[in-house]
């Protein structure tokens, strides 16, 4: 061969090398082979079969919770001002004393109250509980009256 | 088309996780509490309120002639600290957000002396809630607290 042919030859070559390195279909075929047959092993949280079931259940207990609590929270339905009337005792009536221990149940007004006594207790005297309409809003007053010598 | 799903749940994941969070920040601000100290007695007729609205309901509901404002505060309560108010000559209020839903709350408030309790209760509060507590004997009159939703 002489030395024109192999320039020739080697100008051949390189030009085709080049055009190859060019190709972008051959460059993702490529690529394709690598992944295909000689990929890395990923980690096991990284693999579709786990990550996208761990992944939606993430998202669908974000989406409890936004939803969720408000729904839950609409159930207990307050009661309008308007629709509470409680009698006006002449005489303050005692609902709670000191003897109810705080676990015992409660002889508390019936109707949902704008405040409602779970219970009230002292160390030192009789409690009592009852209530006033102050311009039709029942007021709700918590009263002790000390034994002699406690506080 | 498995690597565009995955971005997407994980967007969404992180979309829920920033809203969420936003939504527990704002649960976590707490509930306003209007604090209204006042003395009363048999001694004079004055009326030293700041707000006049205070001086009727008082005339309504109790049985004193002179009433004096002692201080007016805003307390906010939250799961699960408890907040601890000085009010007047020893006695201190102790507050304890212990349930709270869209309208109402349950609180337990504790007014208590040199550690033994004058009165102990739970009280579940609508917005519109007013109590009043009282009783406790000090140089200038009986205490009584006024206790009422702020926000």
């Amino acid at each position: 061969m002489s030395d024109s042919d192999e320039k020739h030859t080697r100008n051949l070559y390189r030009s085709f090398l080049r055009q190859e390195i060019k190709r972008t279909d051959i460059q993702q075929a490529k690529k394709e082979l690598i992944s295909a047959h000689f990929s890395k092993e990923k980690p096991f949280f990284l693999k579709p079969a786990f990550s996208i079931p761990a992944l939606s259940l993430a998202g669908a207990v974000m989406f409890a919770l936004l939803v969720g609590r408000p729904l839950l929270e609409k159930i207990p339905v307050p009661v309008k001002k308007q629709s509470v009337r409680l009698e006006q005792a002449a005489q303050p009536v005692p609902l709670v004393s000191s003897v109810s221990p705080p676990g015992a149940p409660k002889a508390l007004p019936v109707n949902p109250t704008l405040v409602d006594v779970k219970w009230a207790v002292s160390d030192v005297g009789p409690t009592m509980v009852y209530q006033k309409h102050f311009q039709d809003v029942p007021v709700t007053i918590i009263w002790v009256f000390p034994r002699e010598g406690k506080l | 088309m498995i690597f565009r799903i995955r971005w997407i749940a994980i967007t969404l994941c992180l979309l829920f996780s920033v809203i969420s969070l936003a939504f527990l920040e704002a649960a976590e601000e707490g509930h306003k509490l209007r604090l209204t100290l006042l003395t009363a007695s048999n001694e004079g007729t004055d009326f030293d309120l700041d707000n006049d609205e205070y001086r009727d309901r008082l005339i309504q509901l109790f049985s004193y002639r002179s009433y004096k404002q002692v201080n007016q505060e805003i307390v906010t309560v939250k799961k699960p600290e408890r907040q601890v108010i000085p009010l007047l000559e020893g006695y201190e209020l102790v507050l304890l957000l212990q349930d709270e839903q869209k309208y109402r709350i349950e609180v337990q408030a504790v007014i208590m002396k040199e550690g033994v309790p004058y009165v102990n209760t739970v009280l579940s509060i609508l917005e519109e809630g007013v109590v009043f507590i009282g009783g406790p004997n000090t140089s200038q009159g009986a205490l009584i607290l006024a206790l009422e939703r702020a926000n």
